[in-house]
């Protein structure tokens, strides 16, 4: 016998120690945890898109009482290229004034890649990116050069307007950040 | 192996076999899949924890976040391999949080069977200190190429890395086991490895 097939012999032996217990409650109660964190940031994140995206609206009608604190502006003339800017002040510009940040660039995601944690997946020292598919404040795209089938999960952050590197794997990539089926279908990956 | 193989069997004509047609239910058919595969799973984990209680917070872990897309998972017959997926990815992301202050457990001796073979023994508890000196990524490639008997490209997916990367953790981490257990070589006189 061969170390390797000694060493098969060995595991199996020594897995056989791990014994058997019912995990379907304990199961079921950290699923309920995470469902419940999960609706919790998703609410938080909800409130401040709402908070991020009422006063470009009303700036966009033209609202008198927004475009007088402008400051200079002529009054009723608020236009949105001054007053989004005093309205958001940390633009980084890349996302324009959608508030989904849609589209973005493979340069734009690249940029967010340095330092980022992703869930603990190896994605190599990407160049650029490919097939970038942006969708309701989430991006999934390729790194390049390739590590197998591996894709990487961006999101949009509304208070800052700023793309973030979330996640990296083959599938099931937006598993802990979407909630509706109707965004994670038109996002490759999740 | 061959219980594994022999368990494997069974969840691909029971609950696996849920792939042709559409669940029912899929909290009752979920329960089902944990009931029927936690023993394959805690089997694994066991392997990549070295400890009881750490392999059943793996598994539970893993198994809940195959919950929160449990329907589609049971529709797609992907749920066992998410899960596998989910556990890997699990347990070198723990590894990466508590890097630096781990300390490996150990667990006391397992009660004398007298039937075991002393040499299978000593095997089991030289292997068991071993992997605990191996690197978790390391440890995981070692369990999905000599435990699950997985190819390098389906360990590669599971670790989602290259190709390359698992050969050279398996190949360094077969030089580090033979080196803790030479228990592994010495019934292989004149064999290769």
């Amino acid at each position: 016998m061969g170390p390797e097939e000694r060493l098969r012999e060995g595991l199996s032996d020594l897995a056989e120690r791990a014994g058997w217990i019912d995990l379907n409650d304990r199961v079921l109660r950290k699923s309920r945890r995470m469902a419940r964190r999960r609706r919790i940031a998703t609410a938080l994140a909800v409130a401040a898109a709402v908070a991020a995206a009422v006063p470009v609206a009303l700036l966009y009608r033209g609202s008198a009482p927004h475009t007088a604190t402008v400051g200079d502006a002529a009054p009723g003339a608020g236009r949105p290229a001054s007053a989004s800017a005093t309205a958001t002040p940390s633009t980084p510009g890349s996302a324009g004034s959608d508030p989904t940040g849609c589209p973005v660039t493979a340069t734009t995601l690249l940029a967010t890649l340095p330092g980022a944690y992703l869930g603990g997946t190896d994605v190599g020292h990407p160049t650029g990116l490919s097939e970038v598919t942006c969708y309701g404040r989430y991006a999934t795209a390729y790194p390049e050069p390739r590590v197998g089938q591996i894709r990487i999960l961006f999101g949009y952050q509304l208070p800052d307007r700023t793309w973030l590197a979330l996640n990296a794997g083959i599938t099931g990539l937006c598993e802990s950040y979407l909630l509706d089926g109707s965004t994670s279908s038109h996002l490759p990956g999740c | 192996m061959q219980s594994e193989l022999i368990s494997r069997d069974l969840a691909e004509a029971g609950v696996a076999g849920e792939r042709r047609s559409v669940p029912v239910d899929p909290d009752a058919d979920f329960s089902a899949f944990v009931r029927a595969r936690t023993g394959a799973l805690l089997r694994t984990a066991y392997l990549l924890t070295s400890d009881r209680h750490a392999a059943e917070d793996l598994v539970q872990d893993a198994l809940a976040k195959a919950h929160q897309g449990r329907q589609r998972l049971l529709s797609d017959g992907h749920l066992e391999a998410y899960t596998r997926t989910a556990m890997y990815h699990l347990h070198i992301r723990w590894w990466r949080r508590r890097r630096g202050s781990e300390v490996l457990a150990s667990e006391p001796p397992e009660p004398r069977d007298p039937h075991d073979d002393p040499a299978q023994v000593t095997l089991r508890l030289s292997l068991q200190q071993a992997l605990g000196q191996l690197n978790r990524r390391q440890r995981s490639a070692i369990v999905l190429r000599y435990f699950e008997d997985r190819s390098e490209r389906e360990t590669a997916e599971l670790l989602s890395c290259s190709i390359g990367t698992v050969k050279s953790l398996t190949s360094r981490a077969l030089t580090r086991l033979r080196e803790l257990v030479p228990d592994l070589d010495d019934r292989s006189t004149g064999q290769e490895g």
